[in-house]
């Protein structure tokens, strides 16, 4: 084995003694690969987040605080209903309820646990959130991709619970299970009936339970004015729901109530802007040029490859000469052509990503950042791109493949007889 | 009852070699029945006129080419028809070139140059390095390791040729015209030097030249014409 890894090693070496005193034809070859690589990054990027966007692949978004991405592809991709988020104290939210005509409703709420960020580690732990209207009815709005706000038994709070800042508690299937796993053992009367959890150190009492929709490590709901009274100093939010064809309107005027408010709208407004099916056309086209590119400096490499071995045939026949096997000329030349694409191909993922990530930070996140305590980042799709990596030097392989023949071909007796005739 | 010269079996040992080419559908027979035995630690000079095959025989001795018809035994061992790849490994492990032209590799650097033979030996990456610096040491260019061949004389891009030659302590050197390429002056002291070596290592020599006063310095010299052995003289060398 260790013999395989240091014949591996002897061959890369050796490539690599070749590409670093690299000819014009070489830089171009990989400039070549560079620019594929840089526009079918970017698309891979754009379509993952586009993926992502639509909540298919919510996972490949990464430290999202608040807001969640995934409630916003709704309003950006099916239109219905038109959520829009806002960093808020309460009583902000409270007095958009009060003002804002064109809102349907608006929710207020406040969130603990979830995605948290500590000791530069970010994990994990159970979502508790409250959630309010105008119209005093809780909505169950999704939360974290994983409850479907269905009921699956109990009920939800009621009006005396909402006022009086009782401590019940309606959990996910998600946490339901994590907690216990096998209920219908313990239960006597009714599902999860007299079960209790602790948030934080105060009791809460279980009244029921919604169906989740997927992985996660659960959540739960506590009424507003608990979360109020006990967790004041957690994340709150609002969430704005917009009647139909009054989606700018209402943005606007959240926008001149918060003005009047904070004094600095630049501070209290975030829309989170979809990829838009022109903007995903744009990114496609490119992606298409970058693969059109690529393709091209995958026949520059070959062609590289190939007129190099033509060149240094003599180079290769005093290698065999030397003791090297027709099978290792082979192999020197191929690893040459997918070092060259290996190279450019990680140059040019580095370079498109930062390209998509600032345009992302441009688009997506500027107005986040301007928001305190909101922060939101995107993270690299690495199987995709890690895929795409192969496939370049799969494809530098194949384009070596010519001129390896060549050079492998090359005949040691002929160096000889050459020099007689010197 | 046999003689001790019957029991030493000679290093190279070639019999009825016949060497020939196709020109397009021409046959070119380059090499008519050479039989020839080089014993071990021998300095031997090939010498003839050009076409003569002294260049094809340096290739068969070297299994850089095969013969056509004949016998190649190296250290008894018959191996004048085995395929590329054993080939390669013997022609690594028993034979050092020295080309007329070097023929370096230019894009190395000369200690590079020299450390591709222990490459392809399978060399341990750490026993690379030092057992280069000594070859190169050996050739009197330890200064000028890290020089490209475009930075180096003729002559100093010959010891490193020989050095590379060295390097892999080879039973045999074989050279092709070693001062083909260079003035009487660097000639000579590349002649200096290959005699030294085969005095101090005791490895074996096998020069193909035009220059009788080169051939000289020889322990023998092979005459080849025509494709045959036309002498075979060995003489006390001068120098």
């Amino acid at each position: 084995m260790s013999r395989v890894v240091q014949a591996f090693c002897d061959i890369t070496a050796e490539a690599w003694w070749e590409l670093k005193r690299a000819r014009l034809r070489t830089y171009l070859a990989l400039l070549g690969i560079v620019l594929g690589a840089i526009g079918l990054t970017v698309l891979i990027c754009t379509l993952h987040l586009e993926n992502a966007l639509r909540g298919e692949q919510d996972t490949n978004i990464i430290d999202i605080r608040m807001p969640r991405l995934e409630d916003y592809d709704r309003a950006i991709f099916r239109r219905k209903p038109r959520l829009e988020r806002y960093e808020l104290t309460p009583e902000d939210g409270e007095a958009i309820e009060r003002e804002c005509a064109h809102a349907d409703h608006v929710i207020i709420g406040g969130v603990l646990g979830g995605a948290d960020f500590k000791g530069k580690k970010w994990h994990k732990a159970p979502l508790v959130s409250t959630n309010i209207t105008r119209t005093d009815l809780i909505r169950f709005l999704p939360y974290g991709g994983a409850s479907s706000g269905e009921l699956v038994w109990g009920r939800i709070f009621r009006p005396a619970e909402m006022e009086s800042g009782a401590r019940v508690v309606v959990i996910d299937q998600n946490m339901s299970i994590g907690l216990w796993p096998k209920p219908q053992r313990t239960l006597g009367n009714g599902w999860l009936g007299s079960r209790s959890i602790h948030i934080n150190g105060w009791r809460f009492e279980v009244i029921g339970v919604l169906r989740s929709r997927g992985g996660g490590s659960g959540g739960a709901i506590i009424p507003y004015t608990s979360m109020h009274e006990l967790f004041w100093d957690s994340y709150w939010h609002l969430t704005a729901v917009a009647k139909r064809g009054y989606r700018k309107a209402t943005a606007r005027e959240i926008d001149d109530i918060l003005f009047r408010r904070l004094g600095d709208p630049g501070c209290s407004y975030v829309v989170l802007p979809g990829i838009s099916y022109e903007e995903l056309k744009l990114y496609t086209f490119f992606g298409i040029v970058g693969v059109l590119t690529l393709f091209s400096a995958g026949a520059g490499v070959s062609n590289k490859s190939y007129i190099d071995a033509l060149e240094r045939v003599q180079q290769f026949a005093v290698r065999r000469a030397l003791g090297a096997t027709k099978q290792r000329i082979y192999a020197v030349v191929l690893m040459e052509s997918a070092l060259i694409c290996a190279f450019g191909c990680i140059y040019g993922q580095i370079i498109g990503w930062m390209i998509f990530a600032s345009f992302s930070a441009w688009k997506w996140i500027a107005a986040e950042i301007r928001t305190p305590g909101v922060w939101a980042s995107y993270a690299i799709p690495a199987l995709p791109l890690g895929a795409m990596f192969l496939f370049v030097i799969a494809f530098g392989i194949v384009g070596g493949l010519q001129g390896a023949a060549v050079a492998a071909k090359a005949n040691p007796a002929e160096v000889l007889a050459r020099e007689e005739a010197v | 009852m046999t003689t001790t010269e019957e029991w030493v079996t000679p290093l190279i040992r070639l019999k009825d070699i016949k060497k020939t080419y196709l020109m397009g559908k021409v046959p070119v027979p380059a090499l008519r029945g050479v039989d020839l035995e080089i014993a071990d630690g021998e300095m031997m000079a090939i010498m003839g006129p050009s076409g003569s095959g002294k260049t094809t025989l340096l290739n068969i001795v070297g299994l850089l080419d095969a013969p056509s018809v004949g016998s190649y035994k190296l250290q008894g061992d018959e191996v004048g028809k085995l395929p590329d790849r054993r080939r390669s490994q013997l022609r690594n492990k028993h034979f050092g070139f020295v080309f007329q032209v070097y023929n370096l590799l230019p894009r190395l650097t000369a200690l590079e140059n020299v450390m591709i033979p222990l490459i392809y030996g399978g060399v341990k990456k750490n026993d690379r390095r030092p057992r280069a610096e000594g070859a190169m040491e050996a050739v009197g260019l330890k200064d000028r390791m890290r020089h490209r061949p475009s930075e180096l004389s003729g002559g100093e891009q010959q010891r490193v040729a020989i050095a590379r030659a060295l390097v892999n302590e080879p039973a045999v050197i074989l050279a092709d015209e070693p001062t083909g390429n260079l003035d009487s002056k660097s000639g000579e002291a590349i002649i200096d030097l290959v005699q030294q070596l085969h005095r101090d290592r005791k490895v074996t020599v096998v020069m193909v030249t035009h220059n009788a006063a080169i051939a000289d310095r020889a322990e023998r010299t092979v005459e080849l014409r025509d494709g045959y052995v036309a002498g075979d003289e060995a003489e006390e060398p001068t120098g």
